[in-house]
């Protein structure tokens, strides 16, 4: 148990304290002004280093398969978030989207899809303005349109659901025990464990409501995992009544029993079939939007996503230990 | 097999004279229907299949439930020395797809009298009906016998089978949706296997821990 307490604090202060201030990669953001022929870009960037780094290169590419490339005519760099570029324009051609690129010796190479729309951009003689570096800091988490500096709250709500089904499923294996042993002990276990999990599930639908604010627009929208998860916190309320509803300690621990199993087999089609042969889904990785794995949890985040998940499950079991321990307590005044 | 079979003529004969259950639930189905049909005047497709669907699963909670709930506590004592208890829980399964048949069966046709037909293919809608019944009263029958054991099992029989029913019901409403439509069957294949093998979870589970929770 106290290795479990120890591994529970390192691991989950050291993946929060990492998750909450490793810096973000750098992005831009693009308000374009066009006066006289020319076609002027004010580009904003975040954690950018435009002024201090020792190289920086910007160029704007066309978002067509032809991938025409576009240099400015002038740069001018205010301070290290903040630059302007300016192109000349013929107003002859019908306007497209061009991709914005930034290039510095710090940050790597940044992209803006779709960052102007503008007239056709007049090309300049020389291409050497394109020049894709390798950012030099190696700790920091990805910067993805829409998600942002939201995306650390991948450190929170996802290892609660994880937290949560272990939970669960630690307490399936105590109610049969004690449905094989009629120990009362593996009942305050199992009851105590679902106790636990259902605190990680509300915590996980909350984390998951505040980051659903922000990158879908609303705290909930009918999507399909909102609702079966929901129901899942549904079947668990319903174990917690069902104990409720009996005195006697042995038929409660039965029924429960019975009724913990029965629960936690609906998981699997709950959580992880009917979301997936669903036909629309918001979430990763369901109803064939890519998952987080293939293409936002990069080794970084990695190294600090599986800690996170294992601190979150000790902290589990530490807490269910402390309520296991109280009941027990109880259970031997009770019966002096 | 004799055993499952007299206990159903058993309860037939108490049903014939009391006239109390089958009476019981199909006044439910059709008030119900009559308050649905005052507020809707005309009804859509998907305004159809939720009454549908949420109609007959209450009504096979209370027709579940009335089965054992109205049970004597010391029958069940004399049932424990005459049969096993998975000879028991067949019949109760038997009586309460029979009980949830009859109540699907009036209760369509309520449906389809009070509105109009909204079925384009009845092929799949069938198959979805009785999937959904067999599921259903497999879990039914297992709540039942856990809510039978409490005070106020009334109560707790809808409490815990509303959310454990829900998975199978996501997926009936997604067959059944289909067969308004007029697709065929075949075109929801995957959805019936995936609804076919969580039956049979269920089935199995509750076949398995029915005896745990009869004995007292």
């Amino acid at each position: 148990m106290k290795v479990i307490k120890i591994l529970a604090i390192v691991l989950l202060v050291s993946a929060s304290v990492f998750a909450m201030l490793l810096p973000l990669d750098g992005g831009l953001e693009s308000n374009s002004t066009i006066a006289d022929g020319k076609l002027q870009i004010d580009i904003t960037g975040t954690n950018t280093h435009f002024k201090d780094a020792d190289e920086v290169y910007f160029w704007l590419s066309t978002n067509d398969s032809a991938r025409e490339l576009f240099c400015p005519a002038a740069i001018t760099i205010q301070d290290n978030n903040s630059a302007t570029l300016t192109f000349k324009t013929d107003t002859t051609t019908k306007p497209t989207f061009y991709n914005v690129f930034a290039s510095t010796s710090t940050d790597g190479t940044m992209m803006l899809k779709n960052g102007v729309f503008a007239r056709q951009v007049i090309v300049s003689a020389d291409n050497s303005c394109r020049n894709p570096l390798e950012s030099t800091i190696v700790w920091k988490f990805p910067n993805r349109e829409i998600l942002a500096e939201s995306i650390r709250n991948i450190f929170f709500h996802v290892p609660m659901w994880f937290a949560m089904m272990t939970m669960y499923l630690i307490s399936m294996v105590f109610a049969i025990i004690y449905l094989v042993k009629k120990n009362l002990f593996a009942d305050y276990w199992a009851s105590e464990f679902v106790n636990t999990g259902t605190l990680f599930g509300i915590l996980g639908m909350l984390t998951g409501m505040v980051w659903a604010q922000f990158t879908w627009g609303k705290f909930w929208s009918f999507d399909i995992k909102q609702i079966t998860s929901s129901i899942l916190l549904m079947i668990y309320f319903a174990y917690i009544i069902l104990r409720s509803a009996f005195t006697d300690p042995h038929q409660r621990a039965k029924l429960s029993a019975v009724y913990n199993i029965f629960a936690a087999l609906t998981i699997v089609p709950l959580i992880f079939i009917i979301p997936n042969s669903s036909s629309g889904s918001l979430h990763p990785g369901n109803a064939g939007n890519p998952a987080f794995k293939s293409y936002d949890l990069d080794n970084i985040m990695r190294i600090f996503f599986y800690p996170a998940i294992l601190g979150w499950i000790f902290l589990g079991v530490w807490i269910t230990y402390l309520y296991f321990k109280y009941r027990t307590l109880q259970h031997k005044l009770l019966s002096r | 097999m004799k055993a499952v079979f007299n206990l159903l003529a058993k309860d037939f004969k108490i049903e014939m004279r009391q006239k109390f259950a089958v009476n019981g639930i199909l006044l439910y189905v059709f008030s119900s229907l009559l308050v649905v049909r005052f507020v809707f005047k005309e009804v859509t497709p998907p305004v159809w299949l939720s009454i549908f669907w949420l109609i007959l699963l209450f009504a096979g909670i209370n027709a579940a439930g009335k089965n054992f709930i109205n049970q004597q506590k010391d029958s069940e004592l004399y049932y424990y020395f005459l049969t096993s208890p998975s000879t028991l829980f067949t019949a109760r399964w038997i009586n309460n797809f029979l009980s949830m048949f009859l109540v699907a069966t009036v209760h369509i046709a309520g449906l389809l009298v009070f509105f109009n037909n909204p079925i384009n293919n009845i092929g799949n809608f069938v198959v979805a009906v009785v999937l959904g019944i067999i599921g259903f009263s497999l879990a039914f029958t297992l709540i039942a016998a856990i809510a039978s054991k409490a005070q106020s099992s009334a109560l707790l029989m809808s409490l815990l089978s509303f959310p454990v029913v829900i998975p199978q019901l996501l997926l009936l409403v997604k067959i059944s949706n289909r067969a308004l439509i007029g697709l065929e069957v075949t075109k929801s294949i995957n959805d019936v296997l995936v609804l076919s093998s969580i039956i049979a979870i269920v089935g199995a589970l509750s076949y398995i821990l029915f005896p745990l929770v009869w004995k007292d």
